[in-house]
């Protein structure tokens, strides 16, 4: 019964939804289709022209200089300037979340049996890839301003590196006090940053570096430093939540 | 000062105290108290309604704050609630200091924040850090349904801010308001959707009946921190960003208006019903809770922003108080229920006063400033004309009433002679801890009296419509 009552409760609110999409307002249509917005009176297209702050011509990569917020990657300049706030509040969520995994599984621990020990050929093929995975994951993040990618995938590429040594070796584990000082020290260090941009510019993390010419490698000011602040944080934030979910508790 | 100080320095100690666990406390208790000094400060320098542009991007492309007379009511009460709760249960705090000063950085951001999404992270944040301290309460299976019904909760939010943004192309609080106001009649229609889903995610951390239903798990056995944590600082907080919303931005009618005041009153209605039922000390004042809650939601809907406020910070102050010496009891008696806690303020009266003084306010008692509350509260219902919600909101006044008298004479009273009552089992209760407890508690009740006395003396005189204003006016008149 409890059940029925639950499935027709979620039909009424599938139902309440679709029909709000669909027909709202006798017909009109205030939801636009996929594609057919008008950009115009959008905050995005001033994000897009980069003309926030005032009127801007053409950008053009390799070419422009000096342009707002600096960075070829559009999307990372909503995330690590535009929206830089935010960001910094979900790198908190995460913060949060693998501080509450260490509270639950915390205490004296030691790594979970397997069944069959990993092999030799295991074991040291996955060192050698894992050296390549770190070297791909760093690369996400320093290119992030320039290409997709950025902080949050690169420091991940990083963690399941470090799941990949979890995987395949059964003895080992990560320096746990000193995965919690890399991520304290790059937390802090991005919050610094905008402590920095405060006493420089008046705002808090405001872009205080030159942001140079727009598609190369030293560019857009303060985005780079962040997200590779943002790789090493969450890369170590994750790996340390990796070690508590392969570890079990030492009875004493 | 700027006010982005009091969500990044209590962050940057949650960082260091990450990298450095051995000082984590002493960064929570450093974090709170320049966040109380640096609140007071901004309170005391305050002009006018100000904007706070962060990274230089202007509204509303960046992310914005707005100081304003409700949002600095919000910090100023809020980072002092959280100074006094740190003061009265810091043994508590030993595990979880980053993740303290991570909440303190939430909570303020939630009242500050100008942007919807901005909003909805620092409500995640704040979301997050609740789960983490309530599993201090051992029993995870309940933290675990609150985690549920929260998660689901923030979803449902986030969905609306979404079609929100869809319909405007903006999130910036303000901007969203004035285009909202220049739009054509089927939007309008078009709202109702997202200001549903807006309601149903709010009211899971507004704990409004049915989305509250974890907080009874979360609570009933909840430590002294946990308990005034929850009851307290994120109830003021998550009811401040209720009324940003629904007093502020979108101004209810019709349909939408009376379904939502029915959620309200029914709350207000079946809460009191549960706490006048139940005998345990920590029950009853969540019910209690609950029910004010469904009270402040209940003004804000019907666009009353001032009472709901007052009404809002009697509740909380005297939550704060009320909680903490609830758990303190449950503790050292090892129950709290009322009966058998007979005599326990005869036994510590330092205790009892601060105790006594806040439930007197809430019952609203005149001179307290729950009466002003109270008072403000239903004239301005009258002044709308309406009879109704006053009649439902006196009854629940008595129906209160009842309990907490109740409450109060098993406490304050002696018991027979030769009775094992509550006050024995008090022998071991720590005088310093008792001490800390009393003078605080003597403080919040030194400060009901005299809002009370301020803001009953310049009733209806006054034109102010922030607290702040309120009480600057109230002070000058006098």
């Amino acid at each position: 019964m409890k059940k029925f009552i639950s499935l027709l409760l979620i039909a009424c609110l599938g139902a309440f939804i679709f029909i709000s999409l669909y027909f709202p307002g006798g017909g009109t249509l205030a939801f636009p289709y996929y594609g057919d917005v008008d950009l115009n009176g959008r905050v995005s297209q001033a994000y897009i022209d980069k003309s926030v702050n005032g009127p801007n011509d053409v950008v053009v990569y390799g070419e422009s200089t000096d342009e707002e917020s600096g960075s070829a990657n559009m999307v990372t300049s909503i995330v690590v300037d535009y929206r830089s706030f935010d960001t910094l509040g979900e790198v908190t969520v995460l913060l949060v979340s693998t501080l509450g995994v260490g509270i639950l599984l915390g205490g004296k621990r030691k790594r979970l049996e397997y069944k069959h020990a990993p092999n030799f050929i295991l074991k040291h093929g996955a060192r050698l890839t894992f050296g390549l995975l770190v070297v791909f994951g760093v690369y996400m993040f320093a290119h992030g301003h320039l290409t997709p990618g950025g902080g949050f995938p690169g420091g991940s590429i990083i963690a399941a590196a470090i799941l990949l040594l979890y995987l395949a070796d059964d003895e080992f584990r990560v320096k746990l006090a000193g995965i919690k000082i890399a991520e304290g020290t790059a937390g802090s260090l991005y919050v610094i940053i905008g402590l920095a941009g405060l006493a420089t510019g008046g705002y808090f993390l405001y872009n205080f570096l030159p942001n140079g010419t727009v598609g190369k490698l030293f560019s857009a000011g303060i985005i780079p430093i962040v997200y590779a602040l943002i790789g090493l944080k969450v890369g170590s934030e994750i790996s340390g939540a990796i070690d508590g979910f392969a570890t079990e508790e030492v009875a004493e | 000062m700027n006010p982005i100080l009091l969500i990044a320095v209590p962050l940057l100690a949650a960082l260091f105290a990450v990298a450095f666990k051995k000082i984590g406390r002493v960064l929570l208790g450093m974090a709170a108290v320049f966040n109380f000094a640096a609140a007071l400060m901004i309170t005391i320098w305050y002009v006018e309604p100000q904007v706070i542009v962060i990274g230089g991007f202007r509204p509303p492309f960046g992310v914005s704050l707005v100081l304003d007379g409700y949002s600095l009511t919000g910090v100023l009460l809020l980072n002092a609630i959280f100074a006094l709760i740190m003061l009265m249960s810091f043994r508590h705090t030993s595990k979880l200091a980053a993740v303290l000063s991570i909440t303190l950085a939430a909570l303020n951001g939630m009242v500050l924040t100008g942007d919807l999404f901005n909003l909805f992270v620092f409500m995640e944040i704040g979301a997050i850090a609740a789960y983490i301290i309530t599993t201090a309460n051992r029993d995870l299976r309940h933290t675990f349904n609150y985690l549920i019904v929260g998660s689901l909760g923030s979803g449902l939010f986030l969905f609306g801010v979404i079609l929100l943004y869809t319909l405007f192309g903006t999130l910036n609080m303000g901007d969203m308001q004035s285009k909202m106001a220049a739009s054509p009649a089927p939007m309008q229609q078009a709202l109702i959707l997202p200001l549903v889903l807006l309601f149903a995610g709010l009211a899971v951390e507004t704990k409004l009946i049915p989305f509250g239903g974890w907080v009874r798990g979360v609570l009933k056995d909840a430590n002294p921190l946990t308990g005034s944590l929850i009851v307290s600082a994120y109830a003021f907080a998550a009811l401040l960003v209720f009324g940003r919303i629904f007093g502020e931005m979108f101004v209810l009618s019709g349909a939408l208006l009376t379904a939502f005041t029915i959620v309200a009153a029914a709350t207000l209605v079946l809460a009191e019903a549960s706490a006048f039922s139940r005998r345990t000390l920590r029950e009853t004042l969540l019910y209690s809770s609950i029910a004010q809650s469904g009270l402040v939601v209940l003004l804000f809907l019907n666009h009353m922003a001032l009472p709901a406020v007052l009404v809002l910070i009697s509740n909380v102050v005297s939550k704060l108080i009320l909680f903490t010496v609830s758990g303190q009891l449950a503790e050292a008696c090892g129950t709290d229920e009322t009966d058998r806690l007979q005599g326990a303020f005869f036994r510590y009266p330092l205790l009892g006063v601060g105790f006594t003084i806040a439930a007197l306010s809430l019952i609203g008692i005149p001179l307290f400033f729950g009466f002003s509350a109270k008072l403000n509260a239903l004239s301005a219902l009258f002044g709308q004309g309406n009879w109704i919600l006053p009649a439902v909101i006196l009854l629940m006044g008595v129906v209160e009433g009842v309990y907490y008298i109740r409450i109060l004479s098993a406490l304050w009273h002696a018991g027979q002679e030769g009775e094992t009552s509550a006050k024995d089992k008090l022998a071991q209760f720590p005088p310093v801890r008792q001490a800390v407890t009393g003078i605080v508690g003597l403080v919040i009740a030194l400060l009901i009296v005299s809002a009370g006395i301020v803001t009953l003396s310049s009733f209806g005189t006054s034109g102010a419509n922030d607290f702040i204003t309120l009480i600057r006016q109230s002070l000058g008149g006098m």
